[in-house]
């Protein structure tokens, strides 16, 4: 079976500084591929560089090739938007918009110019995002004041509203407590089977935990790309070792 | 190439049409700003110029006869031989803009360093809604009150024979340009970082001289800027004058006789032009002069306030390295 | 330190504090004469009642409508172009870019002109360059557009006006988070579509403080409609886009300085002031309390 995605010699400058080189990575269809490695290792940058959140940074330039379905995602001509549908992204701090929960979920659909189905769309979503039972009774509630961990959530039920074929997550636990972080967690192994996930994380027992195969990088560079167990147990690089051992980062 | 249908849907842009008529208007607004200001100019511009070029006009007023008129210093467009010399205009638009600003700079300058040098939380905000206070007040209303009041109380005052003239219409004036001078000058001295002050105060000065040794200084080019903006101000503003002066075009510098000013004259006059006559070409001649002479003076006052952005931020990363 | 130091000291202390006192007296006098001269005529018959034996008697009804439907106008020309204007300069442009400095040259002069050479301008671009061209183009010559008018007028504030709404605009574009700008371009959101379902819904309030701040601006300028439509007296209301009008500010003016006899008139006079004054200090307390939740809102964000 050949990969979902395939990335291609893909690297990344912000400004004269190179935050990514030569990045070689594969994803396959329904997997959860966890990301790790110490702060500034250009896991953020290189997940961005797959629905071209970095295109908003006028600072930052990408160049490579990111092999999707015959076409190359990094294409001028991709129309990002319709990219951005297809790859849902939740951020590392939970960034609910001013309006109600329903208003929240409502809203991409509504930029796709689609309304039919609403109603049980945000149930399911929600369900699948382990919140519908928190807040089944108070849709019309003000999204920003939810606790962070539902925020966090809701975040998630609302990428998952696009209906994309690969989620990103970028640190999307990173300022939750452990019941939160396990209900994510939860969520995603369910939405494994009908979707692909990209999680990058500081956690390297999250990864360990809750990821198909981990990608370490290193100061831009992707030093090894392998399964959970092998990354864990014999890696092959030193370097992975020392920093899943704990010794930096 | 291939054909449309066999493209992937990721290469295929969509916009709808309202969007791109919205996003079409939001792209635009910015050449209608700059249009619009360039078109002040053209169609202000474009009537003064017979008054340069027309022979028809200049049979009646050129620029030159205007300058250095053969039949006196006298502004008096609607006679047997109109005359329209510029320089009673000149005197009462200089004269009324000295007074306002003599009362002004001190007034508002002042009241800026004392707001933000010594003032208590509680004063500062009583003096900044009320000078906000004062802004919102239409100016035709301040030369209602320049008019009505001011003038009667300061004749009572100085007993002088005019009731009208450059003192009040220039205290008029000077209401209405205290609130850009005190603002300009309150956040050039507000933008001057702590560290100064703190530094100063450590060195054993006490809050005077903090405030005229070091703050004043470093704030300088927004006080200017702040005065420069005034300026501009008092030399266009038009209802207080046109209401206060007593509206006669003499030669006197003399503060307490009438005078009339370019921007009076303008709105005194054109109502009752006949539309491309020679006095309609002169009065938007001394529009086209107004809307210059503002013009730089807007230019030189946000050339200092900019100046003194760089400086401030200068030195507070000089300070950081320090 | 020497005493003299401390005199000195003192002595500038005060000095600066008496030109803040000043400042503070001098609009307290000048609210409190208007305000007790223009109490006693202020009634119901004087703001709903129409001008009588020469405008001497009776109400100002007719200036009041017409400065009512001149600045609704302006604000419908003012806001569109105002709020683009301001969406452009902070969500499109580069801000490096040297357009966009001459774009804010032009504004921060455009603010700067003086409001009677905006008057000049209004005669000579909309009443007799466009209402000509209209006139010429619809209405085979007819003299229709080509005269000073409401909607010449109201142009021409808007003009005025334009960096006031700008201004106020592009401040609380700039208090909407970054961040909700990326969640919507991460929802699939075209550029469009982040200023439109993101952006603009939360920054009403300052698009509302810019209206109103023009509103008020535009409600008290008389140097700018003199020429391009504002009336005298009128004995009928204006009904459509190429009637003249009467105005407040105006009508002061006219009454103030062309009053056979100001001394009769002048009770009526410090009233039409007085509401003059009242709707432009209601609309800025209006903008002031709606920039200060503004600016809450930032902060606490």
């Amino acid at each position: 079976m050949s990969a979902l995605i395939e990335v291609r010699g893909l690297s990344a400058w912000h400004g004269a500084r190179q935050v990514l080189h030569d990045v070689q990575l594969a994803i396959e269809e329904h997997e959860i591929l966890g990301v790790i490695g110490p702060a500034g290792a250009g896991k953020t940058t290189f997940l961005r560089s797959l629905n071209r959140m970095n295109d908003l940074d006028a600072g930052c330039r990408t160049q490579g090739v990111i092999a999707y379905q015959g076409i190359d995602l990094a294409d001028r001509a991709i129309d990002t938007a319709a990219l951005r549908r297809r790859f849902g992204m939740v951020f590392a701090v939970p960034v609910p918009l001013p309006g109600s929960i329903r208003q929240n979920l409502a809203l991409g659909p509504a930029l796709g110019g689609s309304k039919s189905g609403l109603e049980g769309r945000i149930e399911s979503t929600l369900r699948a995002a382990c919140l519908w039972d928190e807040v089944k009774d108070r849709l019309d509630m003000s999204a920003p004041s939810l606790s962070g961990g539902q925020q966090q959530r809701l975040c998630l039920a609302r990428a998952l509203m696009l209906e994309p074929e690969v989620l990103l997550l970028d640190e999307p636990c990173s300022g939750l407590d452990p019941i939160s972080t396990s209900r994510i967690e939860d969520a995603l192994q369910e939405l494994k089977s009908h979707l692909t996930v990209v999680l990058v994380t500081n956690n390297v027992m999250q990864a360990s935990r809750a990821s198909d195969r981990v990608a370490f990088f290193n100061g831009g560079r992707l030093v090894e790309c392998g399964a959970t167990k092998q990354i864990f147990i014999n890696p092959r690089e030193k370097e992975t070792h020392d920093y899943i051992s704990g010794r930096f980062g | 190439m291939q054909p449309a249908a066999n493209k992937h849907p990721l290469l295929r842009k969509r916009k709808r049409a309202l969007e791109w008529l919205l996003e079409g208007t939001v792209l635009s607004s910015g050449y209608i700003v700059v249009a619009a200001l360039i078109l002040i100019f053209v169609f202000v511009g474009k009537e003064a110029v017979p008054l340069i070029t027309s022979a028809e006009v200049h049979e009646e007023v050129s620029v030159g006869s205007m300058v250095a008129p053969t039949t006196g210093q006298v502004w008096q467009p609607v006679a047997e031989v109109p005359k329209y010399a510029l320089l009673p205009l000149l005197i009462g638009t200089l004269k009324v803009t000295l007074v306002a600003l003599l009362i002004a700079l001190p007034l508002a300058v002042g009241a800026a360093i004392y707001t933000s040098e010594f003032a208590g939380r509680r004063t500062r905000e009583i003096i900044k809604p009320v000078v906000e206070l004062l802004a919102g007040i239409p100016s035709v209303v301040l030369g209602f009150f320049a008019l009505m009041v001011l003038a009667t109380w300061l004749q009572d005052s100085f007993n002088y024979r005019f009731r009208l003239n450059a003192i009040s219409a220039g205290a008029g004036l000077a209401l209405a340009v205290i609130p850009i001078v005190y603002t300009v000058a309150e956040d050039a001295l507000s933008a001057v970082p702590q560290t100064f002050r703190d530094g100063a105060l450590a060195l054993g000065a006490n809050r005077w001289q903090t405030a005229w040794r070091v703050v004043l200084p470093a704030a300088m080019p927004g006080v200017f800027a702040a005065c420069v903006l005034g300026f501009g101000r008092a030399i266009g503003e038009t209802m207080i004058v046109l209401m206060a002066s007593g509206n006669a075009a003499t030669m006197s510098w003399s503060p307490t006789d009438s005078f009339r000013s370019f921007s009076a004259t303008i709105a005194a006059e054109l109502g009752e032009v006949v539309n491309g006559s020679a006095h309609y070409h002169v009065l938007f001649f001394l529009g086209a002069l107004l809307f210059v002479i503002t013009f730089f003076l807007n230019l030189l006052g946000l050339w200092y306030v900019r100046r003194l952005r760089g400086r401030l931020e200068g030195r507070a990363r000089a300070g950081g390295k320090g | 330190m020497s005493s003299r130091i401390r005199t000195a000291s003192r002595m500038f202390v005060s000095l600066t504090g008496l030109a803040a006192l000043i400042i503070v007296i001098m609009v307290v006098v000048i609210l409190g004469n208007i305000a007790v001269n223009g109490w006693e005529l202020l009634s119901w018959e004087f703001i709903a009642g129409n001008p009588r034996t020469g405008m001497t008697e009776g109400g100002i009804f007719p200036a009041i409508f017409g400065t009512v439907v001149l600045v609704l106008l302006m604000t419908l020309a003012v806001v569109p172009l105002g709020v683009a204007a301001a969406v452009w300069l902070h969500e499109y442009a580069r801000q490096d870019s040297r357009f966009v400095q001459l774009v804010r040259l032009a504004l921060q002069n455009l603010a700067g002109v003086p409001a009677i050479v905006f008057g000049l301008f209004g005669l000579g671009f909309f009443v007799q360059f466009t209402g000509g061209g209209i006139d010429q183009l619809f209405f085979g010559g007819t003299l229709t557009f080509a005269q000073p008018c409401i909607l010449w007028a109201s142009l021409t504030l808007a003009i005025l006006t334009l960096p006031t709404v700008v201004v106020a605009t592009e401040e609380s574009l700039r208090a909407v988070p970054k961040i909700y700008r990326e969640a919507a371009y991460a929802l699939g959101a075209t550029r469009w579509q982040v200023v439109w379902h993101v952006v603009l819904p939360n920054s009403l309030g300052g698009i509302l403080t810019g209206t109103i701040l023009a509103i008020s601006r535009g409600a008290g300028e008389v140097a700018p409609i003199m020429f391009t439509g504002a009336a005298y007296f009128l004995p009928f209301l204006p009904g459509s886009l190429n009637d003249q009008f009467m105005e407040l500010g105006y009508h002061i003016y006219v009454m103030t300085t062309q009053s056979p006899d100001v001394e009769a008139t002048k009770p009526l006079l410090y009233s039409t002031v007085l509401v003059l004054l009242l709707l432009t200090f209601a609309l800025n307390f209006t903008a002031v309390l709606i920039r200060a939740k503004v600016r809450r809102r930032m902060r606490s964000s």
